[in-house]
């Protein structure tokens, strides 16, 4: 017992451990953001309602949170660029994050792409739906052109009957 | 099958005349009692065309067992001797309420018949003109027959026929057809263990019963007393194995040396010494053949009392002991019978054949519970050459056939015949015979064919199979055929039709009976249907019945069977199921009603037993089973996934939104892009 546990506890250790080259990935990151610390402070305060997305999307919603980052990024890159054409300095930065227009701008998008999530995947199951329905229809409808064809003996029904009689026999 | 053969309803008789194939003509009010054999009665028959030429009808009931499977053996025969066979086959007889008898046509004007009953020779021939006209032709006939491994059975002189007093021509041997082989003799024309037998026990015939008729019959064609006056048949037969048959038959007669000679050489009651055919053609020849010594009978120096008699020979004592089986017993028991044995007589193998059937018995149970078993044994053991008895039968060890035919004529339990081969009786009979050793192997090893047949469970088998196979000249018993000679496949497809026009009939023609006769009969046709006459699926045992019928329809060359093939019509709805495809099995019906409706049963099973179609039709119907089973398994997974719309499709819509934006922010990066390249400021 106490071996397996130790085994688990092992397990549940190395795949909560990032590997060699994530390390180097997240280092390699922490410097980038440091060398560029403005642009990094606006995407960190732009791109908030995807990090929020991402928290709040449980396993397998990845997708919706996917849209919803693609539209937030969408709306941080013009303002990236006005930071990049200002100067690129904390004050230019600072700037941008408190002025609410630019801001209000930033989360719309985000918000936006929530929206598109909304709207296509309503739209896409529908018609999934009803693709679905259509299939069973066609099945049913070719399952009876077999039973006239071949009979009731087509569906195995009889069949599976008598093989349950002699199994019981 | 025979031109003769009748397939229409009962033939009218117009002042007594019944038609006969298609020229003939039998008076039915015009009978010749002269050439009666037994029951087989004979009737005064013309050919339409002449009718001044005169034949003789014999009609044979069932139950005298007809030998029509000898007939072409004997239409080969072709001493002139032999009664003329014209023509032979089945008739519905108006003198018996059209009930099917089977007819042997022979030429006529056969003059009378050489000795009558009680009577002496009217023919007033010196001694050579017996050789010449009746020992010669005899001889020359029983050589040809014998040749041809035919056995008449009926040698007697009121079966033999000669021209006239005044014409002195060879005689004509009567009938031997119509009636199973010495089963229309009496006792003193055979030898002592046929004559102790019942008439259809007494086995296939052989050279050596008819060479032992003749004898007899050559006595009394010398004769000139009766020494057997006054005597019943059983008296005779007591005689006959106390003295031996010649002493019996010849008794204080004195004939030329010669004839002497001749007939003790025939009469000897050891089959084994009697006179062969090469010894009479000696005979004839002039040289001087030595006539065998009577055997001395093995006698005790003590008599045995048994049921109040006192025996002092073994051989008379075997005759009588089924006369009281419980003081068999008792003897046994108290070791008398032992004892007389042992102590009375000096001859071995008498003292080893009652311990082996005493062994025998103790084999199968207690002596008391099988008494019946140690009586049957018992008399093997003292008398050999006596026929078998068990419970009230007795036969030959080759006579078992005939007796289980009558048995199940007349519809008797059969349960007896399967104890007699199951307790290996007729081995034990044969093993006993001083037969050479060859001829009991042979018999031996039929003899485990038949219990094979016996003990198997399957269709065509058991105790209906071992009739046919031990009385070929049994036709078939089925009691669906009550009335009706049925004794090859186009007199059952005929008998079927007329039963199958008369109403009530099902599609299951086949019963036992009939399966094991054309089994035995017709086996290669019946090969081909046997799987599934004996399978439990009743479509299929129809298919087989149509499918048996039809290729005997194609043999016979019978145009149209439509009464049958109505029958089939009503039966035949589950057998169409045997293709799956619906219309396929609508195009067949519809073939069938059409074939049916021409009587054409070939057509009919032509199309139910349509290997190549039904093959291609049991591959499409697997590949259609197997569609099936796919769509419904799709089915049941769309089903369960439909079951809650909202969740349906989301993680594809997700999906489509995530392409979408992403596209949208890929479009508006480059356009910022764009734009700060070429310095225009969006905000």
């Amino acid at each position: 017992m106490a071996k397996k546990s130790k085994e688990k506890k092992k397990k549940k250790g190395a795949s909560n451990k990032l590997g060699f080259k994530a390390r180097m990935m997240m280092v390699f990151a922490i410097m980038i953001a440091l060398i560029f610390l403005p642009t990094s402070m606006l995407l960190f305060f732009g791109m908030i309602p995807s990090m929020v997305a991402f928290f709040v999307s449980g396993h397998g919603r990845g997708a919706r949170a996917s849209t919803i980052t693609a539209m937030n990024m969408a709306g941080c890159i013009p303002f990236v660029f006005k930071l990049w054409a200002t100067g690129n300095d904390f004050e230019a930065s600072f700037e941008i994050i408190t002025n609410m227009r630019y801001m209000s701008i930033i989360y719309v998008s985000a918000a936006f792409g929530y929206m598109i999530d909304w709207v296509m995947t309503g739209i896409m199951s529908s018609f999934l739906y009803q693709k679905g329905v259509n299939r069973m229809k066609a099945i049913k409808k070719r399952q009876d052109v077999l039973i006239e064809h071949w009979g009731e003996g087509v569906t195995g029904k009889k069949a599976q009957i008598k093989e349950t009689v002699e199994g019981e026999d | 099958m025979s031109d003769f053969d009748d397939d229409e309803s009962v033939p009218q008789t117009r002042g007594g005349m019944v038609s006969f194939g298609k020229f003939m003509s039998i008076n039915t009010a015009r009978r010749l009692s002269d050439y009666d054999n037994g029951r087989s009665y004979a009737y005064e028959a013309i050919d339409n065309r002449d009718r001044s030429k005169k034949f003789i009808a014999i009609v044979a009931d069932i139950a005298q067992l007809p030998r029509w499977s000898q007939i072409d053996t004997y239409t080969g025969l072709a001493d002139t001797s032999l009664l003329r066979l014209v023509g032979s086959g089945v008739l519905r007889w108006p003198p018996a309420g059209g009930k099917q008898h089977y007819i042997f046509l022979y030429q006529g004007g056969l003059g009378e018949c050489l000795v009558k009953k009680g009577e002496f020779s009217k023919s007033q021939w010196r001694q050579p003109d017996v050789t010449n006209f009746f020992v010669v032709p005899m001889a020359r006939m029983l050589k040809e027959m014998s040749e041809r491994s035919f056995y008449h059975g009926s040698i007697r002189p009121s079966n033999i026929f000669y021209a006239g007093v005044d014409k002195n021509k060879p005689v004509i041997l009567g009938d031997g057809l119509s009636v199973h082989a010495n089963s229309t003799q009496p006792s003193v024309f055979l030898p002592i263990n046929k004559a102790l037998a019942e008439p259809l026990g007494r086995g296939t015939g052989s050279l050596s019963d008819d060479v032992y008729a003749f004898g007899v019959t050559l006595a009394m064609v010398l004769r000139k007393n009766d020494e057997l006056a006054g005597l019943s048949d059983e008296d005779i037969l007591r005689k006959k194995i106390e003295t031996g048959s010649y002493n019996t038959i010849v008794g204080a007669e004195r004939f030329q040396a010669t004839f002497m000679e001749l007939l003790r050489g025939i009469l000897h009651d050891d089959p084994a010494v009697r006179w062969r055919l090469d010894d009479i053609f000696s005979w004839l020849d002039g040289s001087r053949v030595t006539p065998p010594s009577l055997s001395r009978r093995t006698k005790a120096n003590r008599p045995l009392i048994f049921d109040g008699k006192k025996y002092l020979y073994p051989d008379a004592l075997a005759a009588d002991l089924q006369s009281n089986p419980a003081e068999v017993v008792k003897l046994v028991s108290n070791d008398i019978f032992t004892q007389w044995i042992e102590k009375s007589f000096t001859d071995k193998d008498l003292e080893h054949n009652y311990h082996r059937a005493l062994d025998r018995t103790a084999s199968i149970g207690s002596i008391k519970e099988n008494s019946d078993f140690l009586v049957t044994q018992l008399t093997m053991a003292l008398n050999p050459a006596l026929p078998v008895h068990y419970k009230g039968l007795n036969f030959t060890f080759d006579g078992l056939g005939g007796l289980m035919a009558r048995a199940a004529y007349e519809d008797i339990d059969m349960s007896i015949f399967k104890d007699i081969l199951l307790q290996n009786i007729p081995d034990h009979s044969v093993t006993l015979k001083r037969l050479p050793e060859s001829e009991t192997l042979a018999h031996i090893k039929n003899f485990d064919i038949y219990r094979a047949a016996l003990q198997q469970k399957k269709q065509g088998y058991g105790i209906e199979r071992c009739i046919y196979m031990m009385c070929k000249n049994a036709p078939c018993l089925s009691p669906k055929l009550k009335g009706y000679f049925v004794y090859n496949d186009k007199s059952a497809l005929l008998t079927f039709e007329r039963l199958s026009k008369q109403g009530g009939q099902i599609a299951l023609f086949l019963d036992a009976h009939s399966i094991a006769f054309f089994a035995t009969h017709n086996g290669r046709i019946m090969e081909r249907v046997i799987y599934d006459l004996s399978s439990a699926d009743k479509n299929k045992k129809i298919a087989g019945n149509l499918r048996f019928l039809a290729m005997v329809q194609n043999r016979a060359k019978v145009t149209t069977c439509p009464s049958i093939a109505n029958v089939f019509l009503g039966g035949l709805s589950g057998v169409y199921k045997l293709y799956n495809n619906v219309n396929l099995r609508k195009k067949v019906e519809e073939g069938v009603k059409f074939e049916a409706s021409k009587g054409n049963l070939i057509g009919m099973s032509g199309l139910i037993d349509n290997e190549k179609a039904r093959t291609k039709d049991k591959k499409a119907f697997e590949l259609a089973r197997r569609e099936y089973y796919l769509l419904q398994q799709e089915y049941d997974q769309y089903n369960v996934k439909l079951s809650n719309k909202k969740t349906y499709g989301v993680v594809n819509g997700r999906d489509s939104a995530a392409l979408v934006a992403w596209v949208i922010a890929t479009a508006i990066t480059l356009m910022s892009v764009l734009s700060f390249l070429s310095g225009y400021r969006i905000f």
